[in-house]
């Protein structure tokens, strides 16, 4: 809709708005056959590499069957494999968008624009974990702190009995459970960290003192499905259709027509785009990871290309230098091929940083870590992060430090099991803490994408040069200089920001930036 | 055109589906005039035009510094955009189309 109003002069001023809807393409089966065709028992690779497969005088007949039989039931005692699926009613997501929009002509060849422009995306595509392990409904949470701190759980001494991981055989009195796990290399440190995710996942599929996977819950005469629902699978994902995300932005823009040689469109957007937190780049919106799979919104928060400020600028100026310009508009012919029709150009670009997630690296709750945030303890504002560059190098969080975790003091000593404890915490420069690891049981108090990471500024320039040849041809000489400022772009924090994460000693480094100056040279001829 | 004096229409207003007749009555001059003909396509005021946003006219895709030379990637030069998304789209959801045939496959 245009609505031309007459607001201090006729076609001054255009009030506008609009409301669409359009439908995403369908999924190309790529990746779908990707997902499905993988299911275990629908293939079978079978590799002929002895010699006796590779003369035809050693060949015999009838080549050897495989033993894996197609789509025979998966075992319990196997617990690696990996399984997904889609939801039976899983539709093309949508996306609704609107704007209200005023624009003015403010002088001649000069308008501003003011704008809200909005949208919704609805039914996002995103896979859902299926097999998450439960600490809850089991008591395994309760027998795991009570293990952690040096009792014993009668729970661990009835999934243990007359086994044994290394203490002796498990009989509840002089070698209990809980002793037990504390003195297993594979499960203390799990236990000192708060780990009972993970600790639950080794529980379910650790083959150790049994011989076969799963061997420890069967030990104990639990159901198959004691700890996860899906026993015989590592994880199961279901491909669902239900996330939403939306957008809303105010944008202002000013644009100078070209005249006289010069032309500039300016824009500054304020925006806010919210969504169940994952990458939003691409579909599916996430991994099949979230910090409490009981309550994923939860996981409700920016998304990764949300930028709450950005502003850009560009524009193309002739020179005045030669006829019928201001400057040198007189001189010998020669010289006014020379002078005339250079032109500058440029574009610049300034976003306020891309959301990041501060990790707190516990499976407190599931067997993924790289998720979980850590409890916001103390004053750790939004705005907390400013790049500072150092004398041994470069950190987003000047003034904050990572000190061993108080907690390791409520952690058993039995068992060395407190040498195990590598927990830290942030804190301020009067050792006040900030950041801490969530308790097991519990998800981290900090939301997803907490913080901004740097912000970019990018300006980009050329000079051109044009020669006429002809009336139809002329010769164009231009340099092109990409990031002319050659600004550094702070961006990394260690693989998979891995400086992100509380328990990390490099916490707040910045490993690595982009944004290197390059230049490149043309001459074209354009007829 | 060779052989003519220049002749200039300045101040001409085109509105989106606008048509304007000027016509032009060349005088003979000298070959070393020139007539040079600029339009620029980004209209101040479409009074009819509903679009909200922002157009890309060919002199701008032609005379910004663009090292790749895709066009593509001058579509961030305007408000709302960030990397490939579009006001809040995700890449998957939007339709990039050349002479109304989509020209690339949506991302999913």
């Amino acid at each position: 809709m245009s609505w031309s109003r007459p607001w201090w002069g006729k076609d001054k001023t255009i009030v506008r708005a609009g409301y669409g809807v359009s439908y995403q393409g369908a999924a190309t089966y790529i990746a779908v056959d990707g997902a499905v065709g993988n299911l275990p028992g629908l293939n079978l690779f079978v590799e002929q590499t002895t010699n006796n497969y590779l003369g035809l005088s050693n060949f015999s007949l009838p080549v050897p069957a495989s033993t894996t039989k197609p789509l025979e039931p998966i075992p319990l005692t196997d617990r690696q494999q990996t399984i997904q699926g889609y939801e039976d009613k899983r539709v093309n997501p949508y996306v609704q968008n609107w704007n209200l929009e005023i624009q003015r002509e403010l002088a001649k060849n000069l308008t501003f624009e003011a704008r809200y422009v909005g949208s919704k995306a609805t039914k996002l595509w995103a896979p859902f974990p299926l097999n998450d392990v439960n600490v809850f409904e089991n008591g395994i949470l309760n027998a795991y702190n009570i293990t952690r701190a040096g009792g014993d759980a009668l729970l661990f001494d009835q999934m243990l009995r007359g086994r044994d991981l290394g203490l002796g055989i498990v009989n509840g009195t002089t070698v209990t459970g809980s002793a037990s796990l504390r003195n297993n290399s594979l499960f203390r440190a799990f236990i000192a960290n708060g780990d009972v995710g993970q600790f639950a996942n080794l529980l379910n599929t650790s083959p150790t003192a049994t011989g076969q996977a799963g061997g420890l819950v069967r030990n104990g005469g639990f159901a198959e499905n004691f700890i996860v629902v899906n026993p015989q699978f590592q994880s199961v994902t279901l491909n669902g259709n239900s996330p939403n995300s939306t957008y809303h932005s105010m944008q202002l823009q000013v644009t100078k027509r070209l005249s006289q040689g010069f032309t500039n469109q300016t824009s500054y957007t304020w925006s806010r785009a919210i969504g169940l937190a994952g990458t939003g780049d691409t579909n599916p919106d996430r991994t099949a990871s979230y910090r409490n799979p009981r309550n994923i919104a939860l996981d409700k928060g920016l998304l990764s290309f949300h930028r709450t400020h950005a502003i850009r600028s560009n524009g193309t100026w002739q020179l005045p230098f030669g006829p019928n310009q201001k400057f040198l508009g007189n001189v010998p012919g020669l010289v006014q091929r020379l002078v005339e029709r250079w032109q500058l150009g440029g574009i610049m670009s300034w976003n306020s940083g891309a959301p990041l997630d501060i990790n707190g690296s516990t499976s407190s709750i599931n067997a993924t870590t790289s998720i979980m945030t850590p409890n916001l303890v103390g004053n750790f504002p939004k705005n907390i992060g400013k790049v500072t560059k150092l004398a041994n190098g470069v950190t987003y969080f000047d003034g904050l430090q990572v000190v061993t975790d108080p907690t390791r003091a409520n952690v058993s000593s039995l068992q060395g099991l407190q040498g195990a404890f590598s927990n830290r915490v942030i804190v301020d420069s009067q050792g006040r803490i900030l950041l801490a690891n969530p308790a097991p049981g519990e998800v981290g108090s900090l939301g997803l994408k907490w913080i901004e990471g740097p912000a970019r500024l990018n300006l980009d320039m050329n000079l051109v040069k044009r020669v006429r040849l002809t009336e139809t041809k002329e010769f164009e000489l231009r340099i092109d200089a990409i990031n002319i400022l050659n600004k550094p772009i702070f961006t990394d924090f260690g693989n998979n920001n891995a400086n992100l994460d509380i328990n990390s000693l490099n916490f707040g480094r910045i490993t690595g930036a982009i944004g290197s100056r390059a230049f490149t040279l043309n001459a074209r001829v354009n007829f | 055109m060779p052989g003519f004096q220049t002749r200039t229409y300045s101040d001409v207003n085109l509105g989106v589906s606008q048509q304007v007749r000027l016509n032009f009555a060349l005088q003979v001059g000298s070959v070393a005039q020139a007539v040079e003909v600029t339009v620029a396509a980004d209209t101040l005021i479409a009074t009819s035009s509903s679009s909200v946003g922002t157009v890309l006219p060919e002199y701008k895709v032609r005379d910004l510094p663009l090292l790749t030379r895709n066009v593509i990637d001058l579509v961030g030069t305007t408000a709302g955009t960030q990397g490939s998304n579009f006001a809040g789209g995700r890449p998957g959801q939007v339709n990039t189309t050349r002479d109304g045939t989509t020209s690339l496959p949506p991302l999913v």
